[in-house]
């Protein structure tokens, strides 16, 4: 089973001390950063007392050796930071010159943009209509985090309606800024102003909280031509040209300042993309309608043409509450929509369906965009859906990751529970996009996983590839298999977490894609043992002493049977021996390898009456037994099949690297009680070995073979030796192509890893 | 003025039909009106705001509040009936709103009955009114009736309050229009200082100051704007234009030329159509008009939505004579 991360620890902390910002500090809202360039960025915050300014920063937490001050005493700070280095991660903190508000840890930085026209890969999160401050709006949040994993967004795009319910500086406060700190310390917000925002602020006097709270560009300062205000403007990120609207307060009449000022724009871009967003939607069924409503309709009539003129590629919006997701569509501008003639590619644009939409290299226009309402970020959800262009429809609160990397562009949607609903991709020109893993999963060694890809242009064979260090080196899971789209693969067991794949056109190695966002290979726990296994017992009235525990005693004589054991409630596997009177304890042992340091451990026991358990002669669990002798009861009767759980403290570990030994043993409550129960699992997390940490080579590696590359090869090839117990399947790596001649060292523990897959009956899916 | 008379103006503009639904005879009539109005957005769709406010009106029909907000809702989804409805229901409520009587003024504006929007908006700012947007239309009604004095000042007093790139714009036309070119000089100065250096009016100042003969400034926008321009092809034209006026013939030449050839090395990999009205442009301006009328004529038949194509084309057909100090927007 792959299994998406829900559950990360750094998640927890987040939603802790982001969601309940400190107003006792005197910070009303927290770090977030603003117009960032390839050589600056904007730091902003605010207090409610006046003070003066103080961004620090540095390219290491503990080394902010940089600062900038403002002696003026303000409630809201900008700090503009000049003179950095292009995709460069800066820490910082930022304080009132005297004492540090925040920040100056790993969690406050910022990566100054790339140098403009870079093909690098990015990734952006996209929410509308979300400022309400309400459970389901963390929820929406909690999700995307869920999903990014470690790839947190570099850029969040908001599609407007941010403060419910009318944009007051509290409603920001509460709304908007409490909610998203944890992300906008990191990710640089790009905001369109939604319907309820401009209640309170004024796109013609750039007044209002929303204008007091962001540094917007209006002179061109993140790229494009200056629009003249903060209401609308352009900024470049790698090789994207981003292009906001104020589809909600500023003149959208074609031949007005800001669509002039667009069509001037977008013609002078020397972008391979052009993503443009606007509060109210061209193309909505939702909560509002782009049929009858004039903004929308201005918006699809007058901004659309230049748009599509200029080669747009996703246009983006929010206001209905509603996600909604066209085709690949073109000049659909009659009022009401029509779709007849307007879809360009009727397929659903996925990778893992009927493939990315394709365009040219470049911009060219007229090829298609695709159209996306987000604004389902966290108010309610609304209206039936059913818009004629829309590919995809879902009433229910959700938001869009974007990524974006050389010519090929994927979004899909995050619901609030964590599902993914929808994805596209748009390959421009020919390439390769990988669909899966896509990043997010959490893998254990032994999964079974599909790698899915897709390619325009003429690609017969694929090179696959796996990263275990997020795209420093590669090892060869595949030199060259045929174009089909899939491939199976099993886990290795070798530990990361930024694990990506890469496939890429054995003919032309450039033409390739890696997985948009990394995956983990073993921090998820390995069941080692499943309920219903196998376990030696003693149920006899002799006492076995005091080494029944220990991990060199001899075993061999006591009986064997499959869990549940027991008697007295009729579902048991295996029946203990009933004596009369009843015998107080009876006991229990399993022997499991394991070829890896233990660095988690949990276990659930199924107990009737009470329950002690050791590992390798040491006592981590127990429930109702005070005193381990033979003849003792336990302290307290249990429920019928009570069932138990507990993580095990593995400091010390009692876990060895090697055969280890689980011992059991339950006792009756009284000499009178009727049964007996007995089942236990037990799942161990391992620190397996990172690429350069176990290779026999040692050293760097590389895709072409030698040291950990080796290594992680062999592991590959002992791979292959389980799934040969799994079906044969042959999911190995080619040694020989990537120089590999013998069994690592590796190798060697692959294999005992997937002798102890097969143990557990390879019950890991 | 009488409601009834205030709706019998608007109806010679409009057409009986169109207002007989919302001529008001008396408050309760108003109401039904509204439901009425309403129903006829009973649509799918129609979103929860709009419903959120009938809820409130139908408990409580004389909330002034409430049917303005509902007038400005109307307002901006291109309503304007709908709009001036709620706001009439809301004067006769409270005569002396301002709000009420604001958007009573931008929606009869907006339905074309001039006189009575131009009384709401009097009204509305003597009284100490201060939204940019009553100015804007006081100044827009005093150029239909063709007072560009009151206009431009009307205009002023709004760039004042809000320094808006369209305002300036607006401002600047007027000027232009009149043949006050020192006028529209300083207007677009003073729009491109207040308002960072915005491009649009960059553009306009551009021309004016070379219709000026202030070929020095001119040239100099243009710089200033190439220092920091990835594609230059705009600004080569512009600049051409300039020399050209100047007499500078030659460097006129190499920098339309230049233009020219920017755009036909980036149109391999960005032969957008935005791309190609500029190659048009440039054809144009080198006198290979057969070339720049196919090629405008390619963007119209492939980005017919495209209003400056069809422009240019028009400009194209219809002039032999083209005239490059044309002051036309
Ligand atoms: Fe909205």
């Amino acid at each position: 089973m792959i299994r998406r991360r829900h559950h990360l620890p750094f998640l927890a902390s987040f939603t802790a001390c982001s969601f309940f910002v400190g107003a006792a500090s005197g910070q009303d809202r927290k770090a977030y950063l603003q117009q960032g360039t390839p050589t600056s960025m904007t730091v902003a915050w605010s207090t409610s007392a006046a003070s003066p300014s103080e961004v620090r920063y540095g390219t290491s937490p503990g080394a902010l050796t940089e600062s900038v001050t403002a002696a003026a005493s303000v409630t809201q700070h900008e700090v503009r930071v000049t003179g950095l280095t292009p995709d460069t991660r800066y820490y910082y903190s930022v304080g009132d010159g005297a004492s540090v508000l925040e920040g100056g840890d790993a969690d406050h930085y910022f990566v100054t943009s790339p140098t403009v026209g870079t093909k690098k890969k990015f990734r952006a999160w996209v929410v509308g209509d979300s400022g309400t401050g309400d459970t389901r709006q963390a929820q929406v949040r909690d999700a995307m985090l869920a999903y990014a994993g470690a790839d947190r967004p570099d850029l969040f795009l908001h599609m407007g309606d941010m403060a419910y319910t009318a944009g007051t500086t509290a409603q920001f406060t509460d709304n908007f800024f409490a909610p998203y700190a944890g992300v906008m310390r990191s990710a640089v917000t790009w905001p369109t102003m939604g319907n309820h925002e401009g209640a309170n602020s004024d796109s013609g006097t750039q007044t209002g909280p929303y204008y007091t709270a962001y540094a917007l560009p209006r002179s061109a300062e993140a790229g494009g031509l200056p629009s003249g205000t903060e209401a609308y403007y352009a900024f470049d990120y790698a090789n994207v040209h981003f292009v906001v609207l104020d589809s909600h307060d500023s003149p959208r009449d074609p031949q007005g300042a800001m669509l002039t000022w667009l069509q001037d724009d977008l013609a002078a871009t020397n972008q391979d993309w052009i993503i443009a967003y606007f509060h109210h939607p061209p193309y909505t069924k939702g909560s509002h309608d782009s049929d009858t409503e004039g903004q929308l309709v201005d918006m699809r009539e007058n901004a659309l043409p230049i748009l599509e003129a200029a080669g747009v590629d996703l246009v983006l919006a929010g206001h209905s509450h509603i996600y909604e997701r066209s085709w690949l569509i073109d000049e659909a501008y009659d009022t009401p929509t029509t779709a007849a003639g307007k879809i360009v590619d009727s397929g659903n644009g996925s990778v893992l369906g009927d493939g990315p939409y394709s365009k040219s290299p470049g911009l060219q226009a007229h090829q298609g965009a695709v159209y996306v309402v987000a604004g389902h970020g966290g108010t309610g959800v609304g209206g039936r859906g059913g818009h004629p262009v829309m590919y995809f429809t879902e009433i229910d609160n959700g938001s869009c990751l974007l990524d974006l990397q050389d010519n090929r562009l994927s979004l899909v949607n995050i619901r609030w529970d964590g599902e993914v609903t929808d994805r596209f991709s748009i390959i421009k020109g020919n390439g390769v996009v990988v669909g899966a893993p896509d990043g997010g999963e959490s893998l254990a060694p032994g999964d079974p996983l599909e790698i899915r890809w897709a390619t325009v242009g003429n690609i017969p064979n694929v090179k696959i590839e796996v990263s275990y260090d997020d795209g420093a080196t590669y090892s060869t899971i595949v030199a060259s298999t045929p174009n089909t789209g899939s491939y199976p693969w099993t886990v290795p067991p070798i530990g990361t977490i930024h694990g990506l794949v890469r496939v890429s056109d054995v003919g032309n190695p450039s033409v390739n894609d890696e997985s948009n966002a990394g995956f983990v290979i073993g921090n998820s726990p390995i069941e080692v043992i499943p309920y219903g296994s196998m376990w030696r017992y003693h149920d006899e009235a002799d006492d076995p002493g005091v080494t029944w525990l220990e991990p060199g005693f001899d075993d061999r004589g006591w009986k064997t049977g499959a869990a549940q054991l027991g008697y007295g409630d009729g579902d048991e596997a295996t029946l203990l021996f009933e004596a009369d009177p009843v015998i107080a304890t009876v006991y229990f042992r399993q022997t499991i390898p394991i070829d890896y340091p233990v660095v988690a451990a949990s276990l659930e026991a199924l107990h009737d009456d009470g329950i002690a358990v050791f590992v390798n002669g040491t006592q981590v669990y127990g429930e109702y037994v005070d005193a381990l002798d033979h003849v003792s009861y336990a302290s307290a009767a249990s429920e019928d099949n009570e069932v138990s759980a507990s993580e095990l403290s593995v400091d010390p570990s009692p876990f060895v690297v090697g055969d280890n030994v689980v011992a059991a043993l339950v006792k009756q409550a009284n000499a009178t009680s009727s049964d007996v129960s007995f089942d236990l699992r037990l799942a161990v997390t391992l620190e397996l070995p990172t690429p350069g940490g176990g290779g026999e080579g040692g050293g760097g590696g590389t895709p072409s073979g030698g040291g950990p590359s080796a290594g992680g090869n062999g592991a590959s090839g002992g791979q292959g030796g389980a799934g040969a117990a799994d079906g044969g399947d042959g999911a190995g790596c080619d040694c020989a192509a990537a120089g590999s001649t013998k069994p690592s060292a590796f190798g060697a523990c692959a294999l005992a890893i997937a002798t102890l897959l097969r143990r557990r009956r390879l019950r890991v899916s | 003025m009488a409601n009834d008379l205030r709706c019998a103006r608007a109806e010679r503009r409009l057409g009986s039909s169109s207002l007989r639904a919302v001529r008001p005879t008396a408050l309760s009539a108003l109401v039904a009106v509204t439901a009425t109005a309403a129903s006829v957005f009973a649509h799918e769709g129609f979103h929860a705001e709009i419903a959120a406010l009938d809820a409130r009106l139908e408990v409580a029909p004389d909330d002034v509040v409430t049917l303005v907000e509902r007038a400005a809702l109307h307002r901006r989804a291109g309503h304007e009936m709908e709009a001036y409805v709620d706001a009439e229901n809301a004067v006769l409520v409270a005569p002396d709103d301002p709000r009420a009587l604001l958007e009573r003024g931008i929606a009869l504006h907006a339905l074309g009955a001039a006189a009575s929007a131009e009384e709401d908006i009097d009204v509305y700012l003597t009284t100490g009114g201060t939204d940019v947007e009553a100015l804007v239309v006081k100044a827009r009604l005093a150029r239909e009736r063709g007072d560009d004095v009151v206009a431009r000042s009307t205009l002023s007093d709004a760039i004042a309050r809000a320094a808006r790139p369209d305002l300036v714009i607006e401002r600047g036309l007027i000027d232009e229009s009149r043949g006050a070119l020192d006028d529209a000089a300083a207007g677009y100065e003073e729009g491109l200082e207040l308002l960072g250096g915005a491009h649009v009016v960059r553009k306009r100042l551009v021309r004016v100051a070379a219709a000026r003969g202030d070929f020095d400034r001119a040239e100099q926008l243009i710089v200033e704007a190439m220092t920091r321009a990835s594609f230059d092809a705009e600004w080569l034209l512009e600049r051409a234009d300039v020399r050209a006026a100047r007499g500078r013939m030659r460097e006129a030449l190499e920098d339309r030329e230049a233009a020219l050839a920017e755009i036909d090395a980036s149109l391999a990999t960005r032969p957008t159509d935005l791309r190609h009205l500029l190659r048009a442009r440039a054809l144009l301006a080198l006198g290979r008009i057969d070339e720049a009328r196919r090629t405008a004529e390619g963007v119209v038949a492939r980005s017919p939505g495209l209003v400056e194509a069809h422009t240019l084309l028009r400009t194209m057909k219809s002039s032999s004579d083209r005239d490059r100090w044309s002051l036309e927007p």
